[in-house]
């Protein structure tokens, strides 16, 4: 539909603007390709890729089985040493819930197998955006998540790298959050 | 409200605000900002109609805050969330306190809340014995030099790079570069341990919804999300008028927040949190505690003050006030600073700090005409210079008269489904705080002055003799073309001005002189 | 020919008389009979900025009384205008609050009348080679949503106006305000100053005399800034 691919384009070029790296909108099979090939590029130094269990979009696209094919380290959170091993993880993979193209930022929504820190505590978090689910503003995703279900007990809006303003009011990258995020979004 | 070091010492705002001019570090980092062009009028420009949605859901709101406030906290219960209704900052504090030790808390981490300054909670815990770090980068470094935010969105605004590089480079007991990203760095490690080490976490909330009970904890850092993600603990501490009806007026109020506060069109990070962690999850807060807190607010519903309980915290009134750009926010002295500051610290304190404060304005009126929630501030701070004249609490005309304390013991307990709330119990206190004008303001000098001065001027020929005995007294000051270098009694004038007196004929007489044919305009 | 009611204002009438004639020569350009009514006092304007309500109120009565009678009441400032605007129905009760009301409704700042009520920014004055810039002084500006008026009329007349860097911030004057606070005062008129020099203009203009007779004596004690006069001294100076 052209309106909805004109929000689309509109939700990638906001992203660039938050200093993300956007491919898309991808088919499937090269939304897999991408996925990949980014997880590679941020575990080149051997760290592990975390990667959430039960998403509904991530199985879809079969991720997993992707990774393992391209033999990169897994962890996944009903392993022992998550924790640990997050601390050191090159990169956290997740879905979107929704996401906004006047804004410019995504919804995680948190849940069994879909931990909060997937995309908090690596330095790097990959995010698999559908485009059905990328609304023209704020106040629609809002309305929209609201009336999707109960809300997720931890519901998190990202809009790219961590910044802060607070050193003479210059926005510096990385302070606490990821220092790249990569937004691929899935034609659909 | 104190406790913290200030970089602007002094007993009263004038004082502070003479150290603050004559700062030349301070003035520096003022200056290298350009606060006005960054966010005055933004929403206003690009989205009228949200300041007026804003400002209807908030009167909304504050038409039935009670109502929202008992809606709030029967979904928090519902959702396991222990509610606890604090009508003090020391209730407010003695319940997290207490909370601490008894789970055994060790270290708290504490993301950016103008609630918790107002409550001075890290001090609170650190006199116990409990670590309690800022996580946020500025209030971090401020937490380091022991000082106190001077900015609600950006804290360390008064600090140069510089000033940053030393506080920072002492924590780490290395010289570090006078460089934006190696300072992040080194930040970003130094925190990243005190979040994986704390028992529990310490937001704000800027916004409560009560159909969902969701806790909005809005950040540019990520900071806020490992205060709510990681600690097994999570207390926000709330303020009442935080309360919103609905979850979907979030879809206006974020995006205002964050375009009035920053100029951006969203904040990087927004926490929304309903309930603690749920059952098969392996992250969140296994307890989530919600401290609604008073301090003097409701008592302020259904007075000319109420407007200010819409504030959402933007720092758009700082941004453009001409005083705030001048002198920063420790010449306050308060948790708040800038015009929204100069009203809310003596309403919430009872009257007991910053009585000076609404005195320290020109009531030019660009907070009023930035303000997203459309709060009349100047004409609040015109109110408030005529309602501090009787000592105490703030005398507010209207306000209901106190209901008497409860019968019920409010202790340190927070209500959950275990604990009910009892009817009648909590923020019962808070409301004795102020009292209803049964006086009149005292005959204070001012006011005798202004009296006299009135009462001589509503007559015509008492308002020309006193030109006349004026224009006589400034003879004696030899001014030139009406200008004055000095003036022993306009002192407070003549030290930074020269000063135009009554000389020549007034207006008057020259009109008169006119109507009789002596003069031609 | 309208008849209009000169409000002076007690700060014109004691030390800025020029301010007050240069007022009724462009009013009288206009085609306006002016009157002066001799019991007028002050607005009240110090005493509700100082938190004395009370006080205030006797003088907006006393207002009330001696301007009612007018069909239009005209002010040679946007603060004292603003004043009678904003306050004396926040002021006033009862009967008193409509009568305030009718006086508000006919009560206008000098350059606001000239061009939005009477519909005349040419009042054949000529200034043709003047260089001003405006300070948008605060009341007119926020109570009045007086902004183009005053250089309408400069205009009209020929003059060449260069804005500064924020011609709405506040010039720091803020009534008790400029000595209870003279540092921060000096400071924000030091602002303003300087963003005048910026511009090369030989003025700085503006509507309201109070912030004036504050830039200009910050002026002449530092010695930077242009030259700080009335818009409507300005215009006058340039009628035939
Ligand atoms: S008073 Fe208005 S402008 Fe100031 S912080 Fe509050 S909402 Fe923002």
């Amino acid at each position: 539909m052209t309106t909805q691919g004109a929000v689309t384009d509109a939700f990638l070029f906001s992203m660039a603007a938050n200093q993300c790296a956007v491919f898309g909108p991808n088919s499937p099979a090269v939304a897999l390709d991408v996925i990949v090939e980014r997880a590679r590029e941020h575990t080149a130094d051997g760290t592990a890729v975390a990667l959430p269990i039960g998403d509904p979009t991530l199985d879809e696209l079969g991720v997993e089985a992707a990774l393992l094919a391209a033999g990169v380290t897994l962890l996944r959170p009903d392993d022992a040493d998550w924790y640990s091993g997050l601390a050191v993880a090159g990169v956290g993979i997740t879905s979107s819930i929704a996401a906004v193209a006047a804004t410019g930022n995504v919804a995680l929504g948190s849940g069994v197998g879909l931990p909060r820190a997937t995309s908090l505590l690596p330095p790097a978090h990959v995010c698999v955006v559908r485009a059905s689910q990328v609304y023209a503003t704020f106040a629609e995703a809002i309305s929209g998540l609201l009336h999707a279900g109960p809300l997720p007990s931890a519901l998190t809006w990202i809009g790219g790298p961590s910044r802060t303003g607070d050193l003479e009011m210059r926005t510096t990258f990385g302070v606490h959050g990821p220092k790249v995020v990569d937004i691929v979004v899935l034609a659909d | 409200m104190s406790g913290k070091g200030l970089v602007t010492p002094g007993p009263t705002m004038k004082a502070r605000s003479k150290v603050a001019v004559e700062d030349p570090q301070l003035q520096a980092a003022l200056s290298n900002l350009d606060l006005r062009l960054f966010t005055a009028g933004v929403v206003q420009a690009e989205h009228p109609e949200w300041k007026d949605r804003v400002a209807e859901i908030r009167r909304e709101t504050l038409a039935d805050l009670d109502g929202w406030i008992d809606k709030l906290e029967a979904k928090l219960l519902s959702l396991g969330v222990v509610v606890h209704r604090a009508a003090t900052p020391e209730e407010a504090r003695a319940y997290i306190l207490g909370l601490a030790q008894r789970e055994g808390v060790r270290r708290v981490v504490k993301s950016k809340s103008m609630a918790t300054e107002e409550i001075d909670l890290g001090s609170a815990l650190e006199a116990v014995g409990i670590e309690s770090i800022e996580t946020d980068l500025g209030e971090y470094i401020v937490q380091l030099a022991d000082e106190r935010p001077s900015h609600m969105i950006t804290p360390a605004i008064h600090k140069t790079l510089g000033q940053i590089a030393d506080v920072l480079s002492k924590e780490a007991g290395t010289e570090l570069p006078v460089v934006r990203e190696p300072l992040t760095a080194w930040a970003r490690d130094k925190l990243r341990e005190k979040f994986v080490a704390a028992d529990m976490g310490i937001t704000g909330a800027n916004f409560v919804a009560a159909d969902t009970g969701t806790i909005v904890v809005v950040t540019n850092e990520g900071n806020g999300r490992f205060c709510t993600s990681l600690p097994r603990i999570h207390v926000a501490v709330v303020p009442v008028e935080k309360v919103v009806p609905r979850f979907e007026d979030l879809g206006v109020l974020l995006p205002t927040l964050v375009m009035s506060a920053t100029g951006a069109k969203m904040s990087n990070y927004l926490s929304m949190v309903t309930g603690p962690r749920r059952e098969g999850e392996i992250d969140g807060p296994e307890q989530l505690h919600v401290v609604l807190l008073d301090h003097n607010r409701r008592v302020l519903l259904g007075t000319p003050y109420e407007d200010m309980l819409g504030c959402i915290r933007c720092g758009a009134c700082l941004n453009v006030c001409p005083v705030y750009r001048t002198v920063g926010g420790h010449a306050y002295d308060s948790s708040y600073s800038g015009p929204m500051g100069k009203i809310l610290t003596p309403l919430v304190t009872g009257g007991e700090e910053g009585r000076d404060l609404p005195f320290a304005s020109t009531l030019c009126g660009a907070c009023t005409e930035a303000c997203p929630a459309e709060i009349p501030l100047a004409d609040l701070l015109v109110r408030l210079r005529a309602d501090l004249r009787t000592p105490g609490p703030v005398v507010v005309p209207g306000a209901q008269k106190p209901a008497p304390p409860p019968a019920l013991p409010v202790g340190p307990v927070g209500h959950s489904d275990e604990h009910p709330r009892k009817p009648g119990e909590g923020f019962a206190t808070a409301v004795t705080r102020i009292t209803v004008p049964t006086r009149r303001a005292p005959w204070s000098q001012r006011r005798m002055g202004f009296d006299a001065w009135s009462r001589l001027w509503a007559h015509p020929s008492a308002y020309r003799a006193s030109l006349r005995v004026g224009r006589l007294g400034a003879k004696a000051l030899r001014p030139r073309a009406g200008w004055v270098q000095r003036a022993p009694l306009l002192r407070a004038w003549t030290d930074t001005r020269d000063v135009l007196v009554p000389s020549g004929p007034t207006f008057r007489e020259r009109w008169a002189a006119r109507e009789r044919g002596e003069e031609r305009w | 020919m309208p008849r209009v009611a000169l409000f002076a204002t007690c700060l014109v009438d004691a030390v800025s008389p020029e301010t007050g004639v240069a007022s009724v020569r462009l009013l009288e350009a206009a085609g306006c009979e002016v009157e002066f009514p001799a019991a007028q006092t002050c607005c009240g304007q110090p005493a509700v900025n100082s938190g004395e309500p009370e006080a205030a109120t006797r003088l907006a009565r006393h207002f009330v009384e001696v301007f009612e009678p007018f069909d239009a009441i005209v002010a040679p400032s946007g603060s004292c205008a603003a004043m009678v605007h904003h306050w004396y129905t926040r002021l006033l009760d009862g009967g008193w609050r409509q009568r305030a009301q009718a006086v508000a409704d006919k009560t206008f700042e000098l350059s606001q009348y000239l061009v939005d009520e009477l519909g005349r920014p040419d009042l054949g004055a000529s200034l043709g080679g003047t260089t001003v810039t405006v300070h948008d002084a605060c009341h007119g500006l926020r109570n009045l949503g007086l902004k183009s008026s005053a250089r309408t009329l400069l205009e009209t007349a020929g003059a060449e106006i260069i804005e500064m860097v924020e011609p709405e911030m506040c010039c720091g004057f803020g009534g008790t305000f400029a000595v209870k606070y003279e540092e921060i005062s000096a400071h924000l008129a030091d602002d303003k100053l300087d963003h005048g020099a910026q511009t090369g203009a030989r003025y700085l203009t503006s509507g309201d005399g109070a912030c004036l007779m504050h830039l200009e004596g910050r002026r002449r004690r530092t010695g930077t800034g242009p030259e700080c006069v009335h818009f409507a001294e300005l215009l006058a100076g340039g009628l035939p």
